[in-house]
């Protein structure tokens, strides 16, 4: 079986910081010092990351965010805007070379979304599938969503696991046009999202959840993971990086 | 494909949505013979590389007509791969409001 290693991070770090490091672990590979990841961490202060297509006024009420202390950065990969709450929600990312199973754009999004079917699937939630594009949910409510970046001959994807998310204020934080809300089924935000604790009608832990997204993702992934730490180059890029995600050149470029 | 459109001036904005794809949306900028100034191509899709997008928005500067829209969108799309949307769905969206402009001059 084989080893990847694992990093988990749940003190919590800045918005800049996380996205700066899944930077770091991509670009570092598409240079060839990849190290096969999955990255478990937390946003504290709470954060709303955004896609990296999306305009920023458009998608974050930016004068909630401002009131509530919520950071606002731009992902470098695509998808939507996305609440990230330090008590209820767990983000991954695994950065991976691109074996043939996961050259295929749309299948490796489905691939890598089964760790978190099978962390679910160990919480105790029977009714959970991975709807494509990019999204889990349990009893047909999104509790999971995922971006993908690529470089070179790798892949980073991550995204996030609500367990105990305030789902009230990730919907006063996200703004959802009406085309997206009606091709759901649902008039508001809240009613298409769930977490976990909501869906097993008990408190689910944090680290609950961390274990069963290490079991998941070992079991869809067949891989060992291995604890390990972040590399000097790693955090020397990241250092780098976080630069521009401190910048409002990139977080309001769109 | 859904179309909603707020002419100002010069600028028009389109959105599509269609079922199990991801939201685009797009911004015209046009001067007075319907030349684009200046594109934004938005939403929550996908695509690899990020800077197919950039390369399109920046293409189609100058562009007078639905060919050269088609175009610009063309040559990129066969370098990158979109998810949530198509080249196509960009395309269309983009034309759609191009000829908006060109409609109410007379011309198209």
């Amino acid at each position: 079986m084989r080893r990847v290693r694992l990093i988990i991070e749940e003190r919590g770090a800045p918005a800049y910081w996380n996205m700066a490091v899944d930077e770091a672990l991509l670009e570092l590979s598409a240079r060839g010092r990849g190290i096969e990841t999955l990255r478990l961490y937390i946003f504290r202060p709470h954060a709303v990351t955004i896609g990296y297509f999306q305009r920023i006024r458009e998608v974050v009420n930016l004068e909630a965010a401002q009131r509530l202390g919520v950071d606002v950065v731009r992902r470098f990969t695509g998808g939507g805007a996305v609440y990230h709450d330090p008590e209820g929600e767990v983000t991954y990312s695994y950065s991976a070379p691109l074996t043939p199973g996961l050259r295929d754009v749309a299948r490796s999004y489905r691939i890598i979304c089964m760790g978190i079917v099978e962390a679910a699937r160990l919480l105790g939630v029977t009714n959970v599938e991975f709807v494509p594009v990019n999204d889990v949910v349990a009893n047909g409510r999104k509790f999971s969503g995922s971006a993908q970046g690529r470089r070179g001959e790798w892949l980073l994807q991550h995204g996030t696991f609500m367990y105990a998310t305030d789902l009230d204020r990730l919907a006063e934080l996200l703004v959802a046009p009406r085309e997206k809300l009606a091709s759901h089924g649902v008039r508001a935000v809240r009613q298409r999202v769930t977490t976990i604790s909501e869906v097993l009608h008990r408190e689910v832990t944090r680290d609950e959840v961390v274990r069963a997204l290490v079991k998941g993702f070992e079991k869809a992934l067949g891989i060992e993971l291995e604890e390990g730490e972040l590399t000097e180059e790693e955090l020397r890029l990241a250092e780098e990086l976080s630069e521009k995600y401190r910048s409002a050149e990139w977080n309001f470029r769109r | 494909m859904e179309l909603q459109e707020v002419i100002g001036v010069a600028v028009l904005r389109g959105r599509v949505k269609r079922r199990g794809g991801k939201l685009l949306e797009a911004e015209l900028e046009l001067d007075s013979s319907c030349r684009i100034v200046r594109a934004v191509i938005s939403g929550d899709f996908f695509a690899y590389p990020p800077t197919a997008v950039d390369d399109i928005e920046q293409g189609l500067r100058g562009c007078k007509s639905a060919v050269c829209i088609r175009g610009v969108v063309h040559e990129a799309a066969q370098r990158s791969t979109f998810l949530g949307v198509t080249p196509s769905d960009i395309e269309e969206l983009l034309v759609s409001l191009w000829r908006r402009c060109a409609g109410s001059k007379g011309s198209t």
